[in-house]
This record gives C-alpha cells, sequence and structure tokens, in this order.
C-alpha cells in the first residue's frame, strides 16, 4: 500500500491529490489538520511514502520535519511543502533546511506539483513525461547548496551540509553586512555525529582580519559577531544543554522526537567516528543504550569513553541494559563518572533523569543555538557548475563536487528557482569535468514558469555560451520561437518522445509545446 | 545466613580469605577451579561468589557464561590482575557485581558485604528498582558536580 499524508487546511487541494492518487495503483491519501504535534503522530502510524505540508505553518513545523529526518524508517519518504505565496515560500527555506524535499507554490501547475512528488517517491510507477529540453548545453551557472547554521559561538559556528568542505569556503553569514561574502574556514569535520536531513557537519571558524589586513565597514569583526548574538539572544533556542544517546532503539527515538525535549538530543547510532563530534558537541550527559547489542555493546563504550576522558570535564554515563554493576564498569573503564542499569532505557526513565539533571545545571552556553524555524540558519554555499540541459521542471549540470541525492540547491537564473538532486532518467553523459547530476527545479509561481518556459524555448533555438541577467531579459523581451512545431518531427535539439505515450499524454505534450511557441 | 563461595586455584590464598571473612559470611565454601565451584553452587544456597579469572580446568569467563546460563544470577566479584583487562570484558557482559585488584584486595571486606547483600536480596526477589537507580543517579550527579566545582 502506498500512501500521501496530507497536512494542512486546504480542501479543494486535498480533492485533486485524491484524484490524483488514482494515478499510482493501491495508493491512498489522507488528511490531517494542521496541529502541532499531529503530523509526528500520523506519520508514525500511515508511515506514508509521501508527505505534503502546508507551508503556512513553518513554525512548527521544522522542527517535527527534522524529528522525522532522526528516524533510519523514513529517509525515503518525500516531503514537499505547499506554499501560498512568495513570502510563504521564503520562509519555506528553512523548511528545505529541516529535510523538506520540493515545494510548490499554489497557483502553479497541480500537475507538475502530482508528477514530481511521484517521480520522487514512486519513480517506478510513475508514468513518465518528457518536456521540450534545450539540450547540448555548455553553460556556466552558479548554484548554490542550501546549508544549515546550526549554533553560533564569537568565533566560530556550526554548518551542516551535505556538499564536502575542506579548507576555507566564502559564504553569506547572518552576522555580515548584506551580500557580503565572508571567508570561513574548517576547524574541524565533526563525525558521525546527527546531521539530519544533512550528511556532513563542520566546526567553521570566522576569519577575522588581522592587525595589518584593512578593515572596511562590511569587515565581519569578533565585536560583530557579539552584537548580532546579544541583540538575537531571546531569539536562540532556550535548549542548551546537550544529551548525547547511543541507542538503535527505534521506539526510544520516535518518543523522543515526539517530547517537547529541554535538551539537544543528539542520537548515535553507532560508536564509529564520533570522536570530533563529541568533542565538539561536550555533552553534559551520555546514555548509552546496551539493549540492542548490535554496535551498541562494551567494547563501543570503552571507546566512547576513551573519547569523552578528554574533556575536561568528562560528562556522566548511564549505561542502560547493563548485566553488570557500575562498580566493575567503572574499574574495568577507570571512568569514575558511570552508573549502570540493568533495565531497559524507557522514555519515562528518561525524562526523570533528564528533569534531575537540568535542575543540577542551569547554566549559560557559550555555544547559541538557532530555533528550528529561525530563517536566519539557512547558509548558501556557491558552486561552479556546468549547464548540460533544462526544461521548464528539470535541469542536468555538471559539477566538480559530489552531491547526495535530495540535496537542495538555489539558482538565480534562467529564473529564481529551487533544485533538488535526484536520480537521472537513465543515464547521463559521463563527463571529465566532474559528476553529471538531475535537479528538479521547483518553487516556482504560474509567472515564473512561464518565464522560464519561455527562456528554455529561447534555448533552444538560440543557444547560449553564457547565461546572465542582461540575455535572459532579452530571451524574454522577443519570441524567436518557430510556432507549429509538429510533434512527429522534433528538432534536433528537442526530446520530444514520451514512453508508454497515451492519447492524455500526447495531448499533454502537444500542448506544452504548443502552448510554448503562442509565447 | 548468608553464604559465600570463593573459588581460586591457590590454597594458601582460600584460607587466607577464609579467614578474612569469616564474620562477614555465614558459612564460606571454597573450590579450586570453576568446575568445582559450579557443583559448590548446586549444591548450596550461595549469596555471593569471589572468583579468580585465571584458573585452570575452568576459568573465570567460563564459569560465570556456565553460571548465567543457569539462570542463575548470584554476584561474583572477580580478582583483576595487571594484563586481564580483555577477560574482565569479557566477564563483564555476562553481569560481574565488582573487581579486586590482586594482591591488595583493597575495600575487600566492604565489597564482599556489599556482594552478600545483593544476593541475599536478588534471591528474596529484592531487585534494585528505577527509583533505587534514579537516587544513585541523583548522587552520583551531585558528586560530579562538586568534584566540577
Amino acid at each position: 500500500m502506498k500512501t500521501i499524508l496530507y497536512h494542512g487546511a486546504d480542501h479543494d487541494f486535498f480533492n485533486q491529490l485524491l484524484e490524483a492518487a488514482k494515478m499510482i495503483p493501491h495508493c491512498q491519501a489522507y488528511m490531517q489538520g494542521p496541529e502541532k504535534g499531529v503530523l509526528l503522530e500520523r506519520t508514525f502510524e500511515l508511515r506514508p511514502q509521501i508527505i505534503i505540508v502546508d507551508t503556512a505553518f513553518v513554525a512548527y513545523l521544522s522542527e517535527e520535519l527534522r524529528q522525522i529526518k532522526m528516524l533510519s524508517g523514513y529517509k525515503s519518504t518525500v516531503f514537499v511543502g505547499y506554499c501560498k505565496d512568495a513570502l510563504e515560500a521564503k520562509e519555506g527555506e528553512t523548511l528545505l533546511v529541516s529535510g523538506m524535499h520540493l515545494y510548490h507554490m499554489k497557483d502553479a501547475d497541480f500537475e507538475t506539483f502530482i508528477r514530481d512528488c511521484f517521480d520522487m517517491a514512486f519513480s517506478d510507477e510513475s508514468k513518465r513525461y518528457d518536456f521540450a529540453r534545450a539540450m547540448g548545453l555548455e553553460i556556466p551557472l552558479d548554484i548554490s547548496f542550501l546549508s544549515s547554521l546550526t549554533s553560533v559561538c564569537s568565533d566560530s559556528f556550526c554548518l551542516e551540509t551535505d556538499l564536502d568542505i575542506s579548507e576555507e569556503i566564502f559564504v553569506q553569514v547572518p552576522m555580515s553586512a548584506d551580500e557580503t561574502l565572508v571567508s570561513v574556514r574548517v576547524k574541524d569535520k565533526l563525525e558521525g555525529r546527527f546531521t539530519a536531513p544533512f550528511t556532513k557537519s563542520y566546526h567553521m571558524n570566522f576569519t577575522f582580519p588581522g592587525p595589518w589586513d584593512e578593515v572596511t565597514e562590511n569587515s565581519l569583526s569578533p565585536e560583530r559577531v557579539e552584537t548580532w548574538i546579544g541583540l538575537r539572544k531571546d531569539k536562540f533556542d532556550p535548549r542548551s544543554q546537550k544529551i548525547a544517546i547511543f541507542s538503535r532503539d527505534e521506539k526510544l527515538i520516535r518518543g523522543l522526537s515526539m517530547s517537547s525535549g529541554s535538551c539537544w538530543y543528539q542520537v548515535y547510532s553507532s560508536s564509529e567516528d564520533v570522536r570530533s563530534s563529541l568533542l565538539f558537541s561536550l555533552p553534559g550527559i551520555v546514555f548509552f543504550d546496551l539493549q540492542n547489542d548490535d554496535g551498541v555493546n562494551l567494547e563501543a563504550l570503552e571507546e566512547i569513553l576513551r573519547v569523552l576522558q578528554e574533556m575536561t570535564t568528562p560528562p556522566m554515563v548511564t549505561v542502560f541494559g547493563s548485566k553488570s554493576e557500575s562498580a566493575p564498569l567503572k574499574k574495568l573503564f577507570g571512568y569514575e563518572f558511570l552508573i549502570s542499569y540493568s533495565g531497559k532505557l524507557e522514555l519515562q526513565m528518561f525524562q526523570a533523569m533528564e528533569k534531575k539533571f537540568l535542575e543540577k545545571y542551569k547554566q549559560d552556553n557559550e555555544e547559541y543555538f538557532l530555533a528550528p524555524a529561525d530563517p536566519e540558519k539557512v547558509i548558501k554555499i556557491r558552486k561552479k557548475v556546468i549547464l548540460t540541459s533544462i526544461t521548464e521542471r528539470d535541469l542536468t549540470f555538471i559539477m566538480e563536487d559530489s552531491i547526495p541525492y535530495f540535496s537542495v540547491a538555489c539558482i538565480d537564473l534562467p529564473c529564481p528557482a529551487y533544485v533538488t538532486i535526484v536520480p537521472a532518467e537513465g543515464q547521463l553523459p559521463p563527463s571529465k569535468q566532474g559528476t553529471h547530476y538531475r535537479g528538479i527545479i521547483h518553487g516556482l509561481d504560474d509567472e515564473k514558469l512561464t518565464r522560464l518556459r519561455k527562456i528554455v524555448n529561447q534555448m533552444i533555438y538560440h543557444p547560449l555560451k553564457e547565461l546572465t541577467v542582461e540575455n535572459t531579459r532579452v530571451m524574454l523581451k522577443h519570441d524567436y520561437v518557430p510556432k507549429n512545431i509538429p510533434i512527429e518531427t522534433p528538432a534536433e535539439n528537442l526530446r520530444a518522445s514520451v514512453t508508454n505515450e497515451t492519447a492524455d499524454d500526447r495531448f499533454t505534450l502537444n500542448r506544452n509545446i504548443r502552448g510554448k511557441s503562442k509565447l | 545466613m548468608k553464604n559465600l563461595l570463593v573459588i581460586d586455584d591457590e590454597e594458601l590464598l582460600l584460607n587466607n580469605m577464609k579467614i578474612m571473612l569469616s564474620s562477614y559470611a555465614s558459612s564460606i565454601f571454597t573450590a579450586k577451579n570453576g568446575k568445582e565451584g559450579l557443583s559448590v553452587l548446586d549444591a548450596q544456597e550461595i549469596h555471593c561468589v569471589i572468583c579468580d579469572i585465571t584458573m585452570p580446568v575452568m576459568n573465570g569467563v567460563e564459569f560465570i557464561k556456565e553460571v548465567r546460563a543457569r539462570n542463575n544470577e548470584v554476584p561474583i566479584i572477580f580478582y583483576s590482575a595487571y594484563g586481564s583487562h580483555s577477560m574482565m570484558m569479557e566477564v563483564s557482559k555476562y553481569g560481574a557485581f565488582d573487581f579486586l585488584r590482586k594482591p591488595d584486595f583493597e575495600d575487600l571486606e566492604n565489597v564482599v558485604t556489599r556482594g552478600l547483600a545483593e544476593g541475599f536480596n536478588r534471591r528474596h526477589g529484592k531487585e534494585r528498582v528505577p527509583g533505587d537507580f534514579i537516587s544513585e543517579y541523583q548522587e552520583l550527579l551531585e558528586k560530579i558536580k562538586n568534584h566540577k566545582e
């Protein structure tokens, strides 16, 4: 059974969704009214393959999305945002860095929206449609990958991203002057840290001007960062203490996801490569669950304790599911602040222990965490790629760096839009310059979609060497496209084949191509 | 009435233990290896065991495995010595009650008293409950806080 869950209040949209679900065998759509916490419950109950959320509820959805992403069972679930207008879409960026894969505007084409969802979630069963494609391109393009600023200190910050960062990068950070790119350097790669929805985490140092460097009003300084922190202290997430949990118990992790949480939970499913992450986050307490002895065993505990002993104030470690008492484990590992319990780590007990811990340790941290729905947490890392083809719905490009599927980026040209990396339909030609990727274009309202369609058509007939604001303006002004191109004789660089074409599909394709010719 | 079993292949040590711990246990049984120890466990109501890790015939790891396989949750205190880390790790997987460092046996009386009390409680169904654990946890939190300050 395939399941789609819609979290929102738009009944017309849901009725359209019910109709669309009939296109996929054994597919059912469910609607859930927008209430805080309900998305998690319904998701656990229905285990949907597609979750469509109305981004009007961004304030709590970003947290809930991220919590769902913590669970291994939902890694392939497709999250789609549905936005009312451009303003809401802007706020929706925080949802994109919380794990949303796509978002669509309410006034945009529903058909495209549902195709994108089905393609991502049910690629085997969804029909393939081809759009007019400008191919054989070799156009340099800037593409910015969305990443997340998770916490900040006066001289550094924690960045979660899908990109590999080796040394220095230039990014726009919220404490820098508008549009100013600042240099930041990798201090440490935080291996093993739970970074959902991203795959990598870095401790980055700000690069402040040295005594001999020229200082301008746009230069980033420690004072500037501290002022920024000071001005928005009440906007940071009040959770300051961190709890590291080593467990594979999905029930417990689900429970933690649904609890309000007074601390930051860092969940680790194995003890491998956790050193940098633990030493960066310095958890105040560590829970180690031996219940599921699958990578989380006494040998793994020994490894963790060795790392924790490197901390100036080693945290307290509580071991659950231990057959041995605390005393022998303390002696065996030479770790004084350890307590063991033979019972299971249950949510209720966890919460009781968390409460006691917070009663003892109420303190101000030097590290400030950005709240899940804070729009300032979105960081864009720009990359140069080569655009090789584009339609109104997707694009292909070659990039030197490797990037996982479902990473989200944004582009300014040919028109402002978001791009989600997805598997290519068929094989993309290999390139010596890097890896060839396909990305679905989304976040377009009807007007932007019309503009993009027009630009793509112009690119088919008038190949470009570069994409600039100026030449996209020219393309939009003039109508170069030959009219009435028959579908039976596609132009050399116009791919117009449809797999398992039906009369309806053919109509759709005709409408597409002829519609474009009128632009 | 709390009974103790001491397992070691050194006869002199067994005799010394009997003398040292006579006022802490009602009866002290001895065995020269794990196999003999199992026979005593079968025949007597034992509340705590002190066991060497390295012994001929049946060592400490094999002994605890066999005891637990028989669903016997008697507290077992092991001697630890330099170089026995991997064996200590193994016995910990099956539920060690504590380790005593050979040959000084620091804190011997205290550990044995706790072991006998725990064994007696286990026999009489008085398991450690979550509330006890939370109290211990609280005490440790306090200790850490004081340590940090």
